[in-house]
């Protein structure tokens, strides 16, 4: 079985009102680059879109099941069944979630480093992905893989800055980076809970900047 | 021009060039005027129409002609913002 990540109490509800901000957030950047798609056939918004969309049902989920979670929690069933409810659907919240969100962000990652071979795709997605199933570590590993998935997708965006050195450009290189930053810290949640709110507290950050930076660029 | 233009910009020079000729232009002068070889021009034209950003016309001569539509200068006027998110995101 593997290990899953303890929430703090006082945090339960909260994280799935942030984990529908994010999925709503990361939808709306992802339908607008596949609209972009749409009038430029841009390669590179099919793929941001593409990986942005995997990453927004990911949140979806884990929000859902999160919810039913909270709705267990308050119902008045027996002990045993209760446990064994919630234990069922936070092994398949975590399973589908871990596997869009890594699917996204290798996605995300696949069109950073601009490579035009679907067969590199494959093998990405593959590698990173299936190992998973056999993996009891598989939130350690999630959240280990995702951390690196972020600190390459910041690197791109930093180097993006460089080459274009705007305002805008400065915010999304930032919400990467605290994105990565975040996700370390859910590295150390499954020895202190703390951290699994600290960690949530930045994505939000994060995807705050993405809004901000996305009311920007459609600011005529 | 910039030799390294990205595809969106491409078509941005190409539908601003149809449309500072009153919105019509002949194949040899888009293809001189916005860099790009007979191969390109071809492919791009043919892109740009199936999107329905430009017409392909023949005059009385049976010379091609090239006419912007209402989605042509939409595209124009919504550039800026598809440059400013292709930019902030790295969209190249």
């Amino acid at each position: 079985m593997p290990i899953l990540p303890p929430t703090p109490p006082w945090f339960i509800g909260f994280d799935v009102t942030l984990e529908i901000i994010f999925a709503i957030t990361a939808m709306i950047l992802a339908l607008y680059a596949l609209r972009l798609y749409k009038i430029t056939s841009q390669r590179s918004a099919k793929l941001f879109g593409s990986g942005f969309l995997l990453i927004s049902i990911s949140y979806f989920i884990q929000a859902a099941l999160n919810f039913l979670v909270l709705g267990e929690l308050n119902e008045p069933s027996p002990l045993f069944t209760k446990v064994n409810e919630i234990l069922t659907y936070q092994y398949m919240g975590l399973y589908l979630h871990i596997f869009l969100m890594l699917s996204g962000l290798m996605v995300l990652l696949y069109m950073s480093f601009n490579i035009k071979n679907k067969k590199a795709l494959a093998a990405l997605l593959l590698i990173i992905l299936l190992p998973l199933l056999f993996d009891v570590y598989i939130t350690y590993t999630f959240y280990l893989t995702s951390t690196i998935a972020y600190a390459f997708i910041a690197w791109y965006y930093i180097e993006n800055y460089q080459k274009n050195p705007k305002r805008l450009s400065l915010l999304t290189a930032i919400a990467f980076i605290v994105m990565m930053i975040g996700s370390a810290l859910f590295f150390f949640s499954t020895n202190q809970p703390i951290f699994y709110a600290i960690g949530h507290i930045l994505h939000f950050a994060a995807y705050i900047l993405i809004l901000i930076n996305f009311y920007l660029v459609l600011r005529k | 021009m910039n030799p390294k233009r990205s595809k969106v910009a491409i078509i941005h020079d190409i539908l601003l060039l149809i449309r500072s000729k009153a919105g019509e232009a002949r194949p040899t002068l888009i293809m001189y005027k916005a860099n790009l070889s007979h191969q390109m021009l071809t492919e791009y034209m043919n892109e740009i129409i199936q999107k329905g950003f430009i017409l392909e016309n023949t005059d009385k001569k049976g010379r091609r002609t090239y006419t912007i539509t209402p989605k042509g200068h939409d595209f124009i006027k919504d550039y800026q913002q598809i440059r400013k998110f292709f930019d902030s995101y790295g969209l190249e």
